[in-house]
């Protein structure tokens, strides 16, 4: 009998120690709860998108059940809703992160249009501003290319136009017979001899330079250029009677 | 054996270069009396012969058959007359 009783007894206590060994299975049962919300999350999420999502967000916040995982006990029972409320906080943002993104319209409205749309905005009124900007540069510069024309170095054009060899000897020659033409005509113009209209002086002026830079243009572009600048200067100079006596003079 | 070879070939390319020289400055000249034509007033769509009758005096032959007697007068005026 008391060998019965105390096997009874060494039974109940190996009862009662397996059932205290649950106890703690229980923790080893912990990871594969960790691993369970993990997995239940991937099944509960059935949005396998959310899973990824969740799963760096749960494993910061598993680290504090793990570490209240002192209420070992509550694991088995609590393991489930544990999880639970990290996958419901993790969808909850995952689920909110996307139909925020869907209704982002609002929020990222502001973000996603407000970028665009912001630098749509900001652009706008960077063109709205820009717009009288490059007005008034545009009706700058007119006034800023008057001055620019001023510097006429009428030697330094005519040494560059003796010295081109865009232009063959004869032509230089019947250029410069037509150039004395014209400095004539002038001459007569401003001496009140004869009275040939200004516009007609102006008409020559022109087709003598046009000549000129049709010589030029291709042999001798940077000159060609340069007096194309100058055209409005050295007709300045020739239109006025006491400017042009001082180019005789001189 | 070489050296005949050598100096054939470099007189030939001077001959050449010379010749391509001339050329080139005959086509500059023609272009020039072809704008001195031009500058005139007077049409000439291409030279292709020009005489020398002295100095600074040509009769230029033009391809659409215009000839013209290109002279720099006593003057210092540049003359072109249609022959």
């Amino acid at each position: 009998m008391p060998r019965t009783v105390g096997v009874g007894f060494l039974f109940v206590v190996a009862l009662t120690a397996c059932g205290h060994f649950k106890g703690s299975p229980s923790p080893a049962a912990e990871a594969p709860a960790r691993s369970a919300p993990d997995v239940q999350l991937s099944s509960d999420g059935q949005t396998a998108v959310a899973a990824p999502d969740t799963l760096p967000a749960t494993p910061p916040a598993e680290p504090p059940p793990a570490a209240g995982s002192p209420a070992a006990g509550l694991p088995a029972t609590g393991g489930p809703t544990a999880a639970s409320p990290p996958p419901s906080p993790a969808p909850a943002p995952a689920k909110p992160a996307q139909p925020q993104t869907a209704g982002n319209g609002n929020p990222r409205g502001p973000r996603g249009p407000g970028s665009p749309a912001g630098g749509s905005s900001k652009p706008l009124a960077a063109e709205q501003h820009g717009a009288p900007a490059a007005a008034q540069a545009a009706a700058a510069q007119p006034v800023a290319k008057p001055p620019a024309s001023p510097p006429l170095d009428l030697a330094g054009l005519e040494q560059r136009l003796k010295d081109t060899h865009a232009i063959g000897l004869f032509t230089k020659l019947s250029l410069k017979n037509q150039v004395d033409d014209l400095l004539g005509a002038f001459r007569a113009f401003h001496g009140g001899q004869t009275q040939p209209p200004l516009a007609d002086l102006r008409q020559r002026y022109d087709l003598l330079l046009l000549k000129v830079l049709t010589l030029l243009q291709d042999g001798d572009p940077p000159l060609a250029s340069a007096i194309s600048a100058s055209r409005e200067a050295i007709w300045a100079l020739l239109a006025d009677r006491d400017k042009f006596q001082k180019i005789q003079m001189g | 054996m070489h050296r005949p070879i050598y100096v054939l070939v470099s007189t030939t390319a001077a001959v050449l270069a010379a010749a391509a020289s001339f050329g080139a400055d005959d086509a500059s000249f023609s272009n020039d009396l072809k704008a001195t034509i031009a500058l005139q007033g007077m049409p000439c769509d291409q030279i292709i012969e020009a005489k020398r009758n002295g100095d600074s005096d040509y009769t230029a032959s033009c391809k659409d058959g215009n000839r013209y007697h290109v002279f720099v007068n006593p003057k210092g005026r540049v003359v072109v007359q249609k022959l």
